[in-house]
């Protein structure tokens, strides 16, 4: 019991001061997003903070706390956040909500037209295609991460393909 | 290349545009306050889990299960956890959450509906997941406000119903004599829930709106099957 409890801690301090690092690095940029989504300061450090739970949940699949896929990781964690939360708002106008939830603004200037396409995305499918193919979560993760079950995220998943399908096909790449 | 494997290739440049989208690090500092910033700091990586937590949860977990409709505690007993089998409610640090457990029962269902909603709220979508889980979403007449009904059959395929457990006061009441579970949010911005069973079907049935505890129950009460 007190080598287990001994072990543990070495693995819970890595980690923490893995958490650390991503507070310190990325705090500042999840407040921004979720400013941008929620409007208040106050709304806004309410979601980062819930994001930080979420994110300490995953500690471990993240390797380098410093790098592109830990910054695109915490972005994702805390816009899907910050649009739950908007969501359950009491009172809000169309125009507040179709801005809160259009999430991210993305410039894509490259000649890719289906990473095009992704960009264009509702987040939530644009979420669930970058966490999918370009981090490599499984569905039961992501699920996880976004509070959904494996039947709903899987749902999810197929819904996000049909929809970037049918935008590939009306800019004629499919 | 097939539409996976193009997507894979694709997701990548579609990440690197979201990125360069994004301000750099010195363009959005922020100095959080000391009350989040202390709460931030003070969270626990949850995934250093070595094998005595992880025992002490699944006990923890096993001696806090509570049948969702009555008062049924577990004993730490492998024979009891076999045979057991009903929605459990498990309470964590971030959420609460519905699972169903035990044996996935085959069988036919009625289709549910709230007979009395608020008199502003207009259906808007049923989303059917093919999965033993049904949805009925409602927003109110200036379409500002997202409400739902649901049930899900007991299944594991059906899942689970999950709640933040952030800004949340949780307690119980009836349903038609049963007990439910109330989840109300301390602010007014966000909407509350009411989860309960069925004793006989054992489907778990939850509304999710921007009601008081007396119209919740109203609108749980008058749930009632329906001709598919």
């Amino acid at each position: 019991m007190i080598m287990l409890t001994y072990i543990a801690g070495i693995e819970s301090w890595t980690d923490k001061q893995k958490f650390n690092k991503i507070y310190e690095e990325y705090g500042g940029l999840m407040f921004y997003v979720a400013k941008r989504i929620l409007g208040t300061d106050e709304d806004a450090e309410d979601a980062v903070q819930t994001a930080f739970l979420k994110i300490a949940k995953n500690i471990k699949k993240i390797s380098d706390p410093v790098c592109p896929e830990t910054r695109g990781f915490v972005v994702i964690i805390v816009e899907r956040t910050a649009i739950d939360m908007f969501r359950k708002r009491k009172r809000y106008t169309m125009s507040e909500l179709k801005e809160a939830t259009a999430g991210i603004a993305i410039d894509y200037d490259g000649d890719d037209r289906l990473a095009e396409c992704i960009t264009k995305l509702p987040p939530r499918y644009r979420e669930v295609i970058l966490l999918k193919y370009h981090y490599g979560y499984t569905l039961k993760e992501i699920g996880k991460m976004m509070d959904l079950s494996l039947a709903a995220v899987t749902k999810l998943d197929q819904r996000a393909k049909n929809k970037l399908r049918k935008l590939c096909e009306e800019e004629g790449l499919l | 290349m097939n539409f996976d494997e193009m997507l894979k290739r694709s997701a990548e440049n579609a990440n690197e545009a979201m990125l360069n989208s994004l301000p750099s690090k010195k363009e959005c500092e922020h100095k959080f306050s000391t009350k989040v910033e202390r709460k931030i700091l003070q969270t626990k990586p949850h995934t250093a889990q070595h094998i005595v937590y992880r025992t002490l949860k699944q006990v923890a977990c096993v001696i806090l299960a509570v049948l969702v409709s009555g008062t049924i505690w577990l004993s730490v007993d492998d024979t009891a956890r076999a045979e057991f089998s009903g929605w459990v409610n498990e309470i964590s640090e971030t959420q609460f959450s519905y699972r169903y457990e035990g044996e996935e029962k085959d069988m036919e269902w009625d289709d549910y509906r709230p007979t009395w909603i608020p008199r502003d709220f207009v259906e808007t979508e049923v989303v059917d997941m093919g999965t033993g889980s049904v949805t009925v979403y409602y927003v109110n007449e200036t379409g500002t406000q997202q409400s739902w009904f649901s049930y899900t059959l007991p299944t594991d395929q059906g899942g689970a119903h999950l709640f933040n457990n952030y800004g949340m006061t949780y307690k119980t009441t009836k349903v038609n004599g049963v007990t439910a579970d109330l989840i109300i949010a301390n602010s007014e911005r966000e909407s509350n829930s009411i989860v309960w069973t069925d004793p006989d079907t054992n489907i778990i049935f939850e509304i999710t709106a921007f009601l008081d505890e007396e119209d919740l129950v109203r609108m749980a009460e008058s749930v009632k099957a329906v001709e598919k």
